[in-house]
């Protein structure tokens, strides 16, 4: 079943999300989005459907709430980072990049290394980037990086 | 790293170092806070990717 395009209730919604995402570090949740948007929160639930057909955000499963918009997760994961105004999660290593390139500040990243899980802290520092070092190794075409966007 | 695709089964995709990985997120989360982001062509989205010198059948989008 095809999957209607966004309009631009679908884009207020996906840029309420965004704005929660890059002040709290956090996901709203759809009660929260339903009041903001003025829509009810099966509306909010269809919108989230066509954000994510349309590659800009992924529900959790289910459809209770926003997983991830990237650079930012909704949920806990191995990348926490630490922005000067909030803590937030990012969905892999790209994104945890991601994070300072979105909101334009410094942020730092702590994890572990997958292979070795090593402690390893990357991020960007007065507008440079600084870490330990390495490399980030991508396993998804990114042809492909929407079709199970929680491995990729 | 072999050892580690070997335990966990992950096929080898690609890999790039933290350097180009930053060269790459500034303009591909460039204006993606923006009221009037409508989303990216995935010729925009190849270009940036080109731009920043990452080619070939790994990071074709279409």
């Amino acid at each position: 079943m095809s999957v209607a395009e966004p309009t631009d209730l679908e884009w207020t919604v996906r840029n309420r999300i965004y704005e929660a995402f890059a002040e709290t570090g956090r996901a709203p949740a759809l009660a929260q989005l339903a009041a903001v948007v003025g829509a009810t929160e099966h509306r909010i639930r269809e919108s989230l459907r066509r954000l994510y057909a349309a590659h800009e955000v992924a529900p959790l499963p289910g459809e209770a709430g926003v997983w991830m918009a990237n650079p930012f997760s909704g949920v806990p994961t191995a990348y926490e980072v630490e922005t000067p105004n909030m803590t937030c999660y990012a969905s892999c290593a790209w994104d945890a990049l991601g994070v300072p390139a979105i909101l334009g500040t410094d942020a730092w990243t702590r994890t572990r290394c997958a292979w070795s899980e090593e402690p390893l802290e990357f991020g960007v520092r007065g507008g440079d980037l600084e870490g330990d070092g390495g490399v980030i190794h991508l396993v998804t075409p990114l042809r492909d990086a929407w079709v199970d966007i929680g491995f990729t | 790293m072999e050892a580690w695709l070997d335990e966990t089964g992950h096929p080898r995709g690609t890999v790039v170092t933290f350097e180009h990985m930053w060269a790459l997120v500034r303009p591909w989360y460039a204006g993606r806070l923006s009221a009037d982001w409508r989303g990216r062509s995935v010729r925009e989205a190849q270009a940036i990717l080109d731009e920043v010198g990452l080619r070939g059948d790994f990071w074709a989008l279409g």
